[in-house]
């Protein structure tokens, strides 16, 4: 059971961390899993499934497309539960699709406020790191990568929606916490904070100042990823 | 459920180059309860922020739950952490420290952390890292960007990405474990395992009794360069 326990925890604290569970929550689940140590057999498998179950349903709008784990044998209240989701998820689909059939913003790429409906390549790159407290060097230069890889003119299409200037704004908020701690060498070939915020528009010499068209992706791209040594 | 016993024993040192001490520990055994801090800051912060979580832990109430232990120390570090943080704003430096919990209660125990203090398990001679840094370094080396050579020699290797009073919001991690007869477990600050090798860390934990591993353990690391604090808690189960 320990090694399951563990296992388990484990993803509670990640899905606590990565904004799928609220703290409440996540204490909850914590102190039914511990509690269900030592205990028979039976016992424990209510509180695994109670928890595989609420780990199953995102908090919305945390992510635009639902996490799934793995899930023990459905119950028949995880059946009933397991079918409102499917419908749900059937409901904003056809949404979805209507709307983009009607030629709204989104389909001609002209920016829209909030969450993109539908997927958004731009926006399933930033949106993980949004939800994760660990801004790690690594994890960085990883979305910053991507973002080249999807290319300026792609950026520059979303850098006026809510969700990118929210995205800008975090990025602006830890480069102004850095500096004023102190930091040295908080440029492209150095940072990979200061890669990222080249690449998404911000201007390194005045971060207040409006994004601007970021460079184009690719081989001519100037921002760059920090040195790896 | 086995009623497992325990016995532990603590250490700290400034080490031979620091002319003070950041780091606190709490060896809280009537309790369960067993803590290293490593402050950052400089001198009147880091030592502050360390003993701030040590202070705010000693008076923690016995608990008859791992749960409740592990809430009541969580509810605690994240008190300190609202405390530090607003420090650090206001003034306009950042107070903050890593730290290791290791809580036990019944025949399991938890281990909490924030930052590269460490915790290690010894089990029938083999050592174990139950704790992941929280480093630049560290995302490097899982990200596959750095081997273990590299990361030992990294520039940034003293760049943490997680600390109690390091962001409004803090985030720890926990990992549970199964207690078994023999069982050692070691917290300490960064100063130790950049003195020591894992092999150093696990013969000298094998140490008599844990306060003789104690001994060992800072001995050795006080007989080279230690130009950081050191700070060792073991813990033994029986």
């Amino acid at each position: 059971m320990s090694e399951a326990a563990a296992d388990r925890l484990r993803c509670l604290v990640k899905d606590y961390q990565q904004g799928r569970l609220s703290f409440p929550e996540y204490r909850r689940l914590r102190t039914a899993l511990l509690d269900s140590l030592g205990r028979e057999p039976g016992e424990e498998g209510v509180a695994a499934e109670l928890i595989a179950e609420v780990i199953t349903q995102p908090r919305p709008p945390a992510a635009p497309s639902p996490v799934v784990t793995s899930k023990p044998a459905a119950s028949p209240r995880s059946r009933w539960v397991g079918a409102l989701v499917l419908g749900l998820v059937v409901v904003v689909t056809i949404g979805a699709i209507l709307v983009l059939e009607r030629g709204t913003p989104e389909s001609s790429g002209v920016p829209v406020p909030g969450s993109p409906v539908g997927s958004d390549r731009i926006y399933d790159v930033i949106e993980p790191l949004m939800n994760n407290p660990d801004w790690g060097e690594a994890r960085i230069a990883a979305v910053n990568a991507s973002l080249l890889e999807e290319g300026g003119r792609q950026i520059a299409a979303r850098q006026q929606t809510e969700w990118f200037q929210r995205f800008a704004a975090e990025v602006r908020r830890r480069l102004e916490s850095q500096r004023a701690a102190g930091a040295e060498g908080l440029v492209p070939d150095q940072s990979a904070l200061a890669a990222l915020a080249v690449t998404i528009g911000l201007n390194l010499k005045d971060l207040d100042a409006p994004l601007t068209p970021p460079p184009r992706g690719g081989s001519d791209s100037t921002a760059r990823l920090p040195d790896q040594h | 459920m086995t009623a497992f016993t325990w016995r532990s024993g603590s250490a700290t040192s400034q080490g031979n180059v620091r002319t003070h001490n950041e780091d606190a520990v709490l060896d809280l055994p009537a309790v369960g309860v067993w803590v290293v801090a490593d402050g950052m800051g400089g001198h009147d912060a880091g030592d502050v922020a360390s003993r701030m979580i040590v202070e705010s832990l000693c008076a923690i109430p016995r608990a008859e739950r791992l749960s409740e232990l592990l809430d009541r120390v969580e509810d605690r570090l994240r008190s300190v952490n609202q405390r530090l943080f607003g420090l650090s704003l206001q003034r306009g430096t950042t107070t903050g420290s890593t730290v290791a919990v290791l809580v036990a209660c019944g025949d399991h125990c938890v281990s909490i952390w924030a930052g590269d203090s460490r915790v290690y398990r010894l089990r029938e001679g083999a050592l174990t890292r139950v704790t992941r840094d929280h480093t630049e370094v560290q995302d490097l080396l899982d990200g596959g960007l750095l081997d273990e050579k590299a990361a030992a020699e990294h520039s940034a290797s003293n760049v943490i990405t997680r600390a109690i009073g390091g962001a409004q919001e803090l985030f720890l991690d926990v990992e549970l474990r199964e207690l078994r007869q023999g069982d050692r477990y070691l917290l300490c600050s960064d100063g130790v395992y950049k003195e020591l090798t894992d092999a150093d860390l696990a013969r000298l934990l094998a140490g008599e009794d844990p306060n003789a591993a104690c001994r060992a353990l800072m001995s050795q690391a006080l007989a080279g360069q230690c130009s950081d604090n050191v700070s060792v808690v073991v813990v033994e189960f029986s």
